[in-house]
């Protein structure tokens, strides 16, 4: 409504005249202001009020009017003014966001891992789409379109091997990422759901590796799927899932087509979601310090979030673009031979680095019903882990959890030892 | 009073931080003066700064756009050039027309009354595989509407060019197609 005033600082006159006063306010007018020059029918308003209200007798406080444009101080361009004129209730929340601070600390360089990985998916999605461009998902074209963005569109080898890369790398950063905040327990009230939530993206972000590694339809991609959808089979109820996964008792050419629309479709769609929740949580919440340094006065600092913080991002993020072309060019993954659903497997197949601790286990146990023990052990073990923000109750009253860092050390070492493992047993083979 | 709700209210302001930000702060003071946010800057440095960082910046975005351009323009498809194209007769038979892949061009071969023409099926105006009706001895575009004389020049519609001309013979039990 105030907006929509004329003249809102002329405020103290109505803007119309009462209708049952005209007769009264006319001759006063003309009284009041004997030369005026206007004709009396437009005057009215103005000098009348006074006048009414002198004669009523009635104090009318002058009214404080909101200002019709509160923008007009604004240093702004013109088209940043019009979406402010237009937008301004989400102004506070930018402004909110303006404040965002990250704390320096001598643990601060964990801060840019999340980042990193926010990069390398970002790089993901770039590649893939372009990968798509020639890749045709069919048991007969698959390899084939492969072959020929790897050896005939220009710099198709560069990208398949960047998203190849970026893949590794970006699984390497969130798991990096997850234990720098596991260890300085960013996990605790109340980031509770940006813990999980980060959880459920690196279990998005394995299931591309897996659903991804199928692709290019070689030989090592054949087994690798193979085995890994086999896993399921020794739970209960496990053989249905095993066939839902293939799409049919085997793996095949309908394999290739839903783990082909998981990758592209399902799994993109969900970590978009996840990644928006866990985003806009850390823009809300900021970035955690450790437990006690605020107190200790271990904090040197602060840097704003925009720019300062982002800038530096922007510094990890040329280092991490620099090592993966470097590495894409330099270590370039293999092609391989086309996938032949009667040929042997080749030795020496092993799954990606990131399964090889779940691997290992499940070779290690070889007794009656170990493998189903090792898949128990890890979805239970899953399960803590994501639920560790709820278990741990003394970090979240800003108390130091000893314990936790332990059970982190020790998951930690688990993984470790057992991708050493299988490492060192695979770079034995001839 | 749609707009005097919270957005200038300083206390919701102050809820959020300290005081509003200058840009949207409007009637309600806030920020400190410009002036002492910029003491003690040494303006070229930054200057220089800026330049070397843009500079940089540009040289790494291009040669990171120039692979993904190279990559979208999709590789020529190598068409192997043939004077003559071979085909069996019976594939066309009497008052009909069949259009064949003939090196770069869709060539429509009509038989009508025995006699053989060839001409380009693509439809000069946007591309359409234009029909051969026997009944009025012409072709037609159902795209459009235009309308081609047998050895391809115009009859009406909106096309700009005629058909081109190809040639077709018959050789024993096959067709051959040629330029003309």
């Amino acid at each position: 409504m105030a907006e929509n005033t004329q003249k809102p600082a002329a405020g103290t006159a109505p803007a119309k005249p009462k209708p049952a006063a005209p007769g009264a306010a006319k001759p006063a007018a003309k009284g009041a202001a004997p030369g005026a020059a206007k004709p009396a029918a437009k005057a009215p308003a103005k000098p009348a009020a006074p006048a009414a209200a002198a004669q009523s007798g009635v104090y009318k406080p002058p009214v404080d009017r909101p200002d019709p444009n509160p923008f007009k101080d604004s240093k702004m361009s013109v088209l940043g003014s019009w979406f402010q004129e237009r937008f301004y209730m989400i102004m506070p929340i930018l402004d909110y966001l303006k404040k965002k601070e990250v704390p320096k600390h001598r643990l601060s360089f964990w801060y840019y891992f999340g980042g990193l990985g926010l990069f390398f998916f970002i790089i993901q999605i770039l590649t893939g789409l372009l990968l798509l461009q020639y890749y045709k998902p069919t048991e007969a074209e698959a390899f084939a379109s492969f072959l020929f963005i790897q050896g005939e569109v220009p710099f198709g080898w560069l990208l398949r091997q960047v998203h190849a890369w970026s893949a590794n790398l970006m699984i390497m950063m969130l798991f990096i990422h997850m234990f720098s905040t596991f260890f300085m327990k960013s996990y605790r009230k109340p980031r509770e759901l940006m813990w999980v939530s980060g959880f459920i993206l690196l279990v998005l972000s394995l299931g591309f590796g897996f659903t991804g590694y199928l692709l290019p339809w070689n030989e090592l991609a054949f087994f690798a799927t193979q085995v890994g959808t086999e896993v399921p089979k020794v739970a209960p109820g496990g053989a249905f899932l095993v066939e839902i996964l293939r799409g049919g008792p085997e793996v095949g050419g309908e394999t290739l087509t839903r783990m082909f629309s998981l990758h592209v479709v399902l799994l993109p769609g969900l970590v978009m979601l996840v990644l928006a929740a866990h985003l806009t949580m850390v823009q809300m919440l900021g970035t955690s310090a450790p437990i006690g340094y605020k107190e200790a006065g271990l904090i040197k600092g602060y840097d704003k979030f925009f720019p300062t913080f982002l800038a530096k991002d922007g510094i990890g993020w040329l280092i991490g673009f620099a090592l993966l072309i470097y590495l894409a060019v330099m270590f370039p993954w293999e092609i391989g031979v086309k996938a032949d659903a009667l040929a042997s497997a080749p030795v020496g197949i092993k799954p990606e680095w990131y399964f090889w601790a779940q691997f290992q286990l499940l070779k290690d146990f070889t007794f009656e019903g170990g493998e189903l023990l090792a898949i128990i052990l890890f979805t239970i073990g899953g399960v803590v882990w994501m639920l560790v923000p709820f278990i741990d109750r003394q970090a979240s009253q800003e108390k130091k959890s000893p314990i936790f860092t332990v059970f982190g050390i020790l998951v930690l070492a688990f993984l470790l030892v057992n991708t050493y493992r299988v490492y060192a047993e695979y770079s034995a083979l001839p | 009073m749609a707009q005097t709700g919270n957005f200038k209210s300083p206390a919701r302001m102050s809820s959020l931080g300290q005081g509003a930000a200058p840009a949207s702060a409007g009637a309600v003071t806030g920020g400190k003066p410009r002036e002492e946010g910029l003491k003690g800057v040494n303006f070229e440095r930054r200057g220089f700064l800026h330049k070397v960082v843009g500079g940089v910046g540009a040289i790494v975005a291009v040669s990171t756009l120039y692979p993904v351009v190279k990559y979208i323009i999709p590789p020529a498809k190598k068409v192997k050039i043939v004077n003559e194209l071979t085909v069996p007769a019976s594939e066309v038979p009497d008052g009909k027309g069949k259009i064949f892949q003939f090196n770069e061009d869709k060539v429509i071969v009509v038989n009508s009354g025995g006699s053989l023409t060839a001409v380009s099926a693509v439809c000069t105006h946007l591309g359409c595989l234009v029909n051969w009706v026997d009944a009025d001895k012409q072709y037609f575009c159902p795209c459009h509407g235009a309308k081609y004389q047998r050895n391809g020049e115009i009859i009406s519609g909106p096309q700009p060019l005629p058909l081109k001309q190809y040639s077709a013979r018959i050789e024993g039990d096959s067709i051959i197609i040629s330029k003309a």
